[in-house]
C-alpha cells in the first residue's frame, strides 16, 4: 500500500472491470491479504465493498451459487450447504478474519495455506468470472491450473462460485499446529457413490502443495471400487506418491508424507460416513 | 489456624479493573506527545560479526532525523540489561552500542526521527561493513575448546565474585554438592537417567516492549515505560547515560504483560539518550518481530539427571547436570541456573545432591526472566524420571511421590547453598498443603480411572508436583508509605510495580485489613520512583510476600497513629481502642477514622496520619502445586489433545482468591502452550524463521482444555495474614505432567520439548 | 490523500488520509486509544472493533476502506459510572488483569452475544478465538461472558 494513490469504490461490476484492466491496481475485497502489502507497484485499490450484487448466497436442491464477496460467516450461516464446505470455512483463521475473508479472496489470493479453494476443487466448483468481453464460467480445476494472479490478469474478476450437487459423500480436513493456525496440510474429497461402488472421485489437496489442486492418481484408484479401508488405503499411497511435498519449514518432507497417508484415509473415511 | 478477616480472602472489586475494562486505562503509547518522535533501532543481520566501519552521516543528513547514535559517539559503558539489585549477579557485557554484533537482531544503531517511515528509512541509509565471524548456536558446543569467543572484549566482567570465563563461553556457573552421589548410587536398586532439553520461547506479552523519554522544564528525564522494574532502570539508565540518578523520574503506568520479559533493562538506555541528544520527547516501541528477536527469552537448556531410589521407593541421591543457552548476553543466566536447583532439588529431600550449571554464550537471542525462572526447566527432567522410577518399581506415581516429597517441618541443603550469585537462606518448610493439592487434584481428574484408548486415539493421565519460592531473601526490599485524607480515606503509595498481576488491588487489601476499613478507602499509587518509595520491582514472587510485608508494616504503624489521635479524642487509654471497619470501638462513644483526620489535621497538635515502611524477608516459603493432564494422543498424526488440565496450588492464604486463581489459569495455560506448540525456529545462520504470532503459535479459546483450579488454602506465618506467592509456580507444571500422560497413553517418553506432533509421531515411529 | 467520512462512537469525522493509513492508526490518531496495537499484523486481536456491528480487526482494514461505515469502541460500550453488563461481568469475575487484551475482547463478547444471546462455551469459544491473552488463561473471561449473556437476556425481558 505504500505507493497507492488512488482508492476507489466502483458502483458497478462493468466499472470494476474496466478499472481492473490497468497493471497496477489491486482488488479489495475482505482485506486480509491487501492491507499490509509492501509491493511497491500497486497504485490503485479497486474496493469492491458497493457491490451489491456479489453478496448473495443462493442455495437450491441442485444447486449453490455463492457471491464473490460472501463472507466465510455468511457462508457458516446458510443452511443447506454441504457439509465440507463449511468445516472448510470454520477452518480458516478465526472469528474476526472470517467476517471480512470472501469467498473470492479466498480463491483469488493463490498463498498455500487457503482452505476454501481444497473444499471447492473436490465438489468441482465452477468459478464466474467477469470481464469487459463478458462472463465466463472456469471449472476451478481450470482456474487453478495457473497463479490465480495469472488467471485473473487484464479486468478479470471473480463474480461467483456456482456448485452443483453431485456428490453423494464429501469432506473436508485441516491439520495445524493449533486451531487458528495456517494449514499444514488441508485435504477435501467428493464421492459420487452409486449401488455401493464409487462411480466418481474428487481427492485435492492443499498447504503441502503451494497451490491447492486435485490429485488425479488418487482419484482414479478409487473410481469402480467399493468404499472402505482397502480402497482408501491405496488412494492415499497414489496421493502420497504423487505428490512431491513443497518445503515447509514448521515440519519436514518425511512428516508431511506421513500426514498425507493418514489424513487422506481420514477424509475419506469421514466423507464416507456422511451423506449429502 | 482458622482466620476470619474482613477485606483479606474476599474478592474485592479490582481497582483499576473498571478503568481498563472502559478503556480509559492510558497505556505507555497512549501517552505520548504529538510531538513525540519515533525512535527505532537498526538490527544485525548477522549472527557473529565484526563492524569494521560505519557511516552514519547520509542518515543524519535526512530531513526529519534529530539524533542517531552507534558506538562510536555514545560512552562505552560495561553494564547488564538484567533488572536485579545492586551489584547485580549477571554479567557487565553489554554496552549501549558496540563495534561487535553477537546475534542476528543484536543492535547496531538507533535512530530519532519525526515519523515512523523517516526513522525506516534512515536507518537503510545507516552504512556498515561487517566482518562476518563464524558463530556458535550449540550452548554444549560454545564452552567446548575451540568454540568461537563471543565475549573477546577484555572490558566485560562479573562485579561480585562468581565463576565466569568469557574465553570459554562461559556466562555463569555454579556447582554445590552434598554427601556422596556416586558412591550412593553405586548401591541403589534403581537408577534413572536421562537428558531432556526445553527450547526458546517468548512471553508474548501482548504489549510489546515500550518506552517514552521526555526532558522536563528542569532538565529532568522522565521515563515512562512498559517495565516491571522503575528502580533499576532508573539506575541502570543514569549508569548508560552517564547522568546522576536525582535527573531521572521512571514511572510505571499500565502496562500489557511482562512475564519477566520486562524485567529487563531493554530500550530505556537507548530512548533516553535519543532523548538528551535531540532535546525531545521519543518514543520507541517494539515491534511484534522485535519482540521474539530482539528483547528476552527463556533459557533453553539440557539438562542430565540422575535419580537413585531404594526398592522400597525411597530416594537416596540425585545429580543434575543443567547447561543454559544464555545466547549472546548474560543477562539471569546465573540466577535463573541456581533456581534450577534450588526451586526443585528440594522437592525430594535427600542426603546425597551433587548440582552443576552451566550457562554458556550462544550467538543466538537473549534468555532473561521468564516466570518460572529456572524452575520450568529443571522440574522437567526430575518429574518425568520420577515417573521413571515408578515404572521401574511397578509403584503408582502418584504414590511415589506422596512417600518422597518434602513436608512441614523439613528443610534441603539446598537452601543454604545455592542462592542467587550469593549465598543461599537456610530454611524450614512452614506452610505445606501439597499432599492436599496432591489428593484433590487426583480426585479432580479422577486418577484412578482406566482410560481407554479408541482406534488410533490413545488416552492417559499424568502428573508433575512442584514448588517455587516467595521473594529473594536478604537480598531484595520493598517500601510503602501510607496517608490518612480528610473522609477516612488513604493514600497508599508503593513502589511495588503491577503488571496486570493486581498488586495494587492485594496490597490495599492488606493494608485495609491491617488498620481496620474497607478496602475501597485505600487510593494505590504505584511505580513512580519520584514519589513512591523504592521497591525492587514484580520478579520473584515477590509482591505479595515481600511487597505486601512493607505495606502491613506501614499500615500497622498508621493504626497505631489513628488510634493514638482517636485516644486523645476520647480521652481513654489507646489499648483500649480498635478499629473496626472504619469506626474506632470501644471507647466513651463511636468516632469515625475521618473524625480521627480532621482533627489531626486542623483541630490540635495537627499533623499528617502517615507513616513509610520498608520490608526485607527471611526466608522464601515455597508455594506448592501438583498438576494433572488427561491427554488423548493421535496415534497417526501424534497430535496431542488435553481434555482436562487440574491445578490444585498451595499459596498460603489467598489474599483475593479470583486474582490467585487468574495467576494460575495464566501460568497454566502458558506452560500447556510451552509443552505443546511454543518454539523458535531458526535457519543455518542463526535467524528466527518464526517471529510472529502466525508462526509462533500460543493457545486461543478454541485450543484450551477443560481447565480446574483449586486453590488449597494454608497459612504461612512468615507471610502477610499468611500468604505465599501464586504468581510463577504453575507455569512449569505442564511439561513434565503432559510428558507423563503420553507415557501414559502410549508408551513413549518425550523428553524434548515442545511436544509438536511431528516428534511424537516420530517417537511413536520410533518405538514401534 | 483520500477524503472518508466515519462515523466513530456516534460521531461524524471527515478527513483525508493516506491510502496506506490503517483503520487501527486512524483511530489512535483521532484519540481513540482504547484500541490497541500488539502486533499490527492481524494476529493478536488487541485493535478489535465493531465495524457496522461486524467484529474486524482494525490493523487489516483501511481507513479508506471504513469510509461511509460506523465504528464502535469500547468507549461506546459504557463508562465507569454506567458499565455495560459485559464490562461489569468481565471485572468482576476476574477477567481482568493487564487489560491490554480486553476493549477488543468485550467488543467480540458483545458480538458473539448479538449472534447467540445464549452462548454455549462452544461459541463462546469461538466467539474470542481472535482474541489473544496471555494473562488470564481464558477461564474467567468465558465465565464472564456467560454471567453477562444471562444478564442481557434479563434485561431485554424487562
Amino acid at each position: 500500500m505504500i505507493n497507492v494513490e488512488k482508492f476507489i469504490r466502483p458502483e458497478t461490476i462493468g466499472a470494476a472491470v474496466s478499472l481492473l484492466k490497468a497493471p497496477d491496481c489491486i482488488v479489495l475485497a475482505g482485506g486480509t491479504g491487501v492491507t499490509l502489502s509492501r509491493d511497491p507497484n500497486v497504485r490503485t485499490v479497486i474496493d469492491l465493498s458497493d457491490l451489491q450484487e456479489l453478496k448473495s448466497i443462493d442455495i437450491t436442491d441442485e444447486r449453490i451459487r455463492l457471491g464473490a464477496m460472501v463472507t466465510m460467516t455468511q457462508l457458516r450461516r446458510a443452511s443447506g450447504l454441504p457439509a465440507a464446505l463449511v468445516t472448510a470455512a470454520r477452518a480458516i483463521g478465526s472469528t474476526p478474519l472470517r467476517n471480512v475473508i470472501t469467498v473470492g479472496g479466498e480463491l483469488a489470493r493463490g498463498v498455500y495455506w487457503n482452505d476454501l479453494p481444497v473444499a471447492l476443487l473436490a465438489m468441482d466448483a465452477v468459478v464466474e468470472i467477469a470481464s469487459e468481453a463478458g462472463v465466463e464460467k472456469l471449472p476451478i480445476a481450470a482456474f487453478l491450473a495457473e497463479h490465480p494472479k495469472k488467471t485473473l490478469a487484464g479486468g478479470k474478476l471473480i463474480t461467483a462460485v456456482e456448485i452443483e450437487r453431485r456428490f453423494t459423500h464429501v469432506g473436508y480436513l485441516k491439520f495445524a499446529r493449533t486451531e487458528v493456525d495456517y494449514a499444514i496440510c488441508n485435504l477435501a474429497c467428493g464421492l459420487r457413490v452409486e449401488d455401493g461402488v464409487i462411480r466418481e472421485a474428487r481427492v485435492a489437496v492443499g498447504a503441502i502443495v503451494p497451490l491447492a489442486r486435485r490429485i488425479p492418481e488418487a482419484e482414479q484408484s478409487l473410481v469402480g471400487t467399493a468404499p472402505g479401508e482397502e480402497a482408501f488405503v491405496r488412494a492415499a499411497k497414489a496421493l502420497v506418491e504423487a505428490i512431491e511435498p513443497r518445503p515447509d519449514f514448521r515440519v519436514s518432507r518425511e512428516y508431511q508424507r506421513q500426514l498425507m497417508e493418514s489424513l487422506t484415509r481420514r477424509v475419506l473415511e469421514a466423507a464416507s460416513q456422511s451423506e449429502q | 489456624m482458622t482466620n476470619t478477616f474482613s477485606q483479606v480472602g474476599t474478592n474485592v472489586r479490582k481497582v483499576d479493573g473498571m478503568a481498563l475494562a472502559t478503556g480509559g486505562s492510558l497505556f505507555v503509547a497512549d501517552l505520548a506527545p504529538e510531538n513525540a518522535l519515533c525512535g527505532m533501532i537498526l538490527t544485525s543481520p548477522h549472527a557473529h560479526a565484526r563492524i569494521l566501519r560505519m557511516d552514519i552521516s547520509k542518515a543524519e543528513a535526512l530531513d526529519g532525523v534529530f539524533a542517531v547514535l552507534y558506538h562510536g559517539n555514545v560512552p562505552r559503558i560495561l553494564h547488564t540489561t538484567a533488572g536485579q539489585g545492586f551489584p547485580e549477579p549477571s554479567p557487565y557485557d553489554t554496552v549501549m552500542f558496540d563495534n561487535k554484533v553477537r546475534y542476528v537482531g543484536d543492535r547496531v544503531a538507533a535512530v530519532a526521527a519525526e515519523t515512523p517511515e523517516i526513522a525506516a528509512r534512515a536507518l537503510s541509509l545507516i552504512e556498515v561493513e561487517y566482518e562476518i565471524l563464524e558463530p556458535v548456536f550449540d550452548p554444549v558446543k560454545a564452552l567446548q575448546p575451540g568454540a568461537p569467543v563471543i565475549h573477546d572484549e577484555p572490558d566485560a566482567h562479573v562485579i561480585i565474585p562468581v565463576a565466569y570465563d568469557k574465553d570459554r563461553n562461559l556466562a555463569a556457573f555454579v556447582e554445590t554438592a552434598v554427601g556422596d552421589v556416586d558412591g550412593t548410587l553405586a548401591r541403589c536398586d534403581i537408577v534413572v537417567s536421562g537428558t531432556y532439553t526445553t527450547q526458546y520461547a517468548q512471553h508474548c506479552p501482548i504489549e510489546p516492549h515500550i518506552t517514552l523519554c521526555e526532558l522536563d522544564p528542569y532538565g529532568r528525564v522522565r521515563i515512562t515505560s512498559s517495565t516491571q522494574v522503575p528502580w533499576h532502570v532508573r539506575r541502570i539508565v543514569a549508569q548508560c547515560c552517564e547522568i546522576p540518578v536525582r535527573r531521572i523520574r521512571v514511572i510505571k503506568p499500565r502496562i500489557g504483560g511482562g512475564f519477566g520479559a520486562k524485567q529487563e533493562v531493554l530500550i530505556e538506555d537507548v530512548c533516553t539518550m535519543l532523548c538528551l541528544r535531540s532535546g525531545q520527547p521519543v518514543l520507541m516501541e517494539y515491534s511484534r518481530k522485535d519482540e521474539f528477536v530482539s528483547s528476552r527469552t527463556r533459557h533453553p537448556s539440557v539438562c542430565t539427571t540422575t535419580l537413585g531410589f531404594t526398592k522400597d521407593g525411597k530416594i537416596q541421591a540425585i545429580r543434575m547436570h543443567m547447561v543454559l543457552n544464555t545466547g549472546a548476553y548474560g543477562s539471569h543466566a546465573l540466577t535463573v541456573g541456581s533456581n534450577c536447583g534450588s526451586k526443585v532439588l528440594p522437592m525430594y529431600p535427600c542426603e546425597h545432591i551433587e548440582f552443576k550449571m552451566e550457562g554458556a554464550y550462544t550467538n543466538l537471542p537473549v534468555g532473561g526472566a521468564y516466570r518460572g525462572y529456572g524452575a520450568t526447566q529443571a522440574v522437567f527432567s526430575v518429574e518425568c524420571l520420577i515417573d521413571e522410577v515408578a515404572a521401574k518399581l511397578g509403584r503408582d506415581p502418584l504414590e511415589l511421590r506422596v512417600q518422597n516429597h518434602i513436608r512441614s517441618g523439613m528443610g534441603s541443603p539446598i537452601f543454604k547453598a545455592l542462592g542467587e550469585g550469593t549465598e543461599g537462606v537456610e530454611m524450614t518448610i512452614g506452610s505445606c498443603g501439597l499432599p492436599e493439592c496432591i489428593s484433590l487434584g487426583a480426585e479432580a481428574i479422577e486418577w484412578k480411572k482406566p482410560r481407554a484408548s479408541s482406534g488410533r486415539k490413545a488416552r492417559g493421565v499424568g502428573m508433575a508436583i512442584l514448588m517455587q519460592g516467595s521473594s529473594i531473601p536478604h537480598v531484595d526490599m520493598g517500601a510503602a508509605t501510607i496517608k490518612l485524607n480528610e473522609d477516612g480515606s488513604f493514600n497508599l503509595l508503593m513502589g511495588a510495580t503491577d503488571l496486570g498481576t493486581g498488586s495494587d488491588t492485594v496490597l490495599s487489601q492488606i493494608a485495609a485489613e491491617e488498620i481496620g476499613v474497607d478496602t475501597a478507602m485505600m487510593i494505590p499509587l504505584s511505580s513512580d520512583t519520584d514519589v513512591t518509595p523504592f521497591d525492587v520491582g514484580a520478579y520473584a514472587s515477590s509482591t505479595t510476600y515481600l511487597s505486601g510485608g512493607a505495606v502491613k508494616k506501614a499500615a500497622l504503624l498508621i493504626r497505631h497513629q489513628i488510634l493514638e489521635v482517636a485516644a486523645e479524642m476520647l480521652r481513654c487509654e489507646q489499648d483500649k481502642l480498635s478499629i473496626e471497619a472504619g469506626r474506632i470501638l470501644g471507647g466513651a462513644k463511636v468516632i469515625t477514622v475521618s473524625d480521627v483526620a480532621l482533627h489531626s489535621l486542623y483541630s490540635h497538635n495537627q499533623k499528617q496520619i502517615m507513616a513509610s515502611a520498608s520490608h526485607i524477608t527471611e526466608k522464601s516459603p515455597p508455594p506448592f502445586a501438583a498438576h494433572f493432564v488427561d491427554v488423548e494422543v493421535d496415534l497417526d498424526t501424534g497430535f496431542v489433545k488435553l481434555l482436562k488440565y487440574v491445578s490444585a496450588v498451595d499459596c498460603g492464604t489467598t489474599i483475593h482468591p479470583k486474582l490467585a486463581e487468574g495467576q494460575t489459569e495464566g501460568a497454566t495455560m502458558n506452560g500447556i502452550s510451552f509443552a505443546l506448540t511454543e518454539e523458535y525456529l531458526f535457519n543455518e545462520k542463526g535467524r528466527m524463521l518464526n517471529p510472529s504470532f502466525g508462526h509462533y503459535k500460543i493457545f486461543t479459546t478454541t485450543d484450551m482444555p477443560e481447565m480446574v483450579t483449586i486453590m488449597v488454602p494454608t497459612y504461612e506465618t512468615t507471610g502477610p495474614y499468611g500468604a505465599k506467592s501464586v504468581s510463577e509456580i504453575s507455569i512449569n507444571g505442564a511439561l513434565p505432567a503432559i510428558s507423563n500422560a503420553i507415557f501414559n497413553a502410549c508408551g513413549v517418553r518425550m523428553m524434548h520439548g515442545p511436544f509438536t506432533p511431528e516428534r511424537v509421531a516420530r517417537a511413536l515411529r520410533e518405538k514401534a | 490523500m483520500i477524503p472518508i467520512e466515519l462515523d466513530i462512537n456516534g460521531q461524524t469525522i471527515e478527513m483525508e488520509v493516506a491510502p496506506d493509513l490503517t483503520l487501527l492508526d486512524l483511530l489512535r490518531a483521532v484519540g481513540v486509544v482504547s484500541v490497541k496495537k500488539g502486533c499490527g499484523e492481524g494476529d493478536c486481536g488487541a485493535c478489535g472493533v465493531l465495524l457496522d456491528g461486524v467484529y474486524v480487526k482494525s490493523c487489516l482494514i483501511l481507513a479508506a476502506q471504513a469510509s461511509g461505515r460506523s465504528v464502535e469502541t469500547v468507549e461506546s460500550l459504557g463508562n465507569v459510572e454506567h458499565p455495560h453488563p459485559l464490562q461489569t461481568a468481565f471485572v468482576d469475575a476476574g477477567a481482568v488483569q493487564c487489560g491490554f487484551c480486553i476493549p477488543s475482547m468485550l467488543l467480540a463478547a458483545k458480538s458473539l452475544i448479538e449472534d447467540h444471546p445464549e452462548p454455549t462455551v462452544e461459541q463462546i469459544r469461538e466467539g474470542l478465538d481472535g482474541n489473544l491473552c496471555r494473562c488470564t488463561g481464558y477461564v474467567k473471561q468465558i465465565e464472564a461472558v456467560q454471567t453477562a449473556a444471562a444478564v442481557m437476556k434479563e434485561e431485554d425481558h424487562d
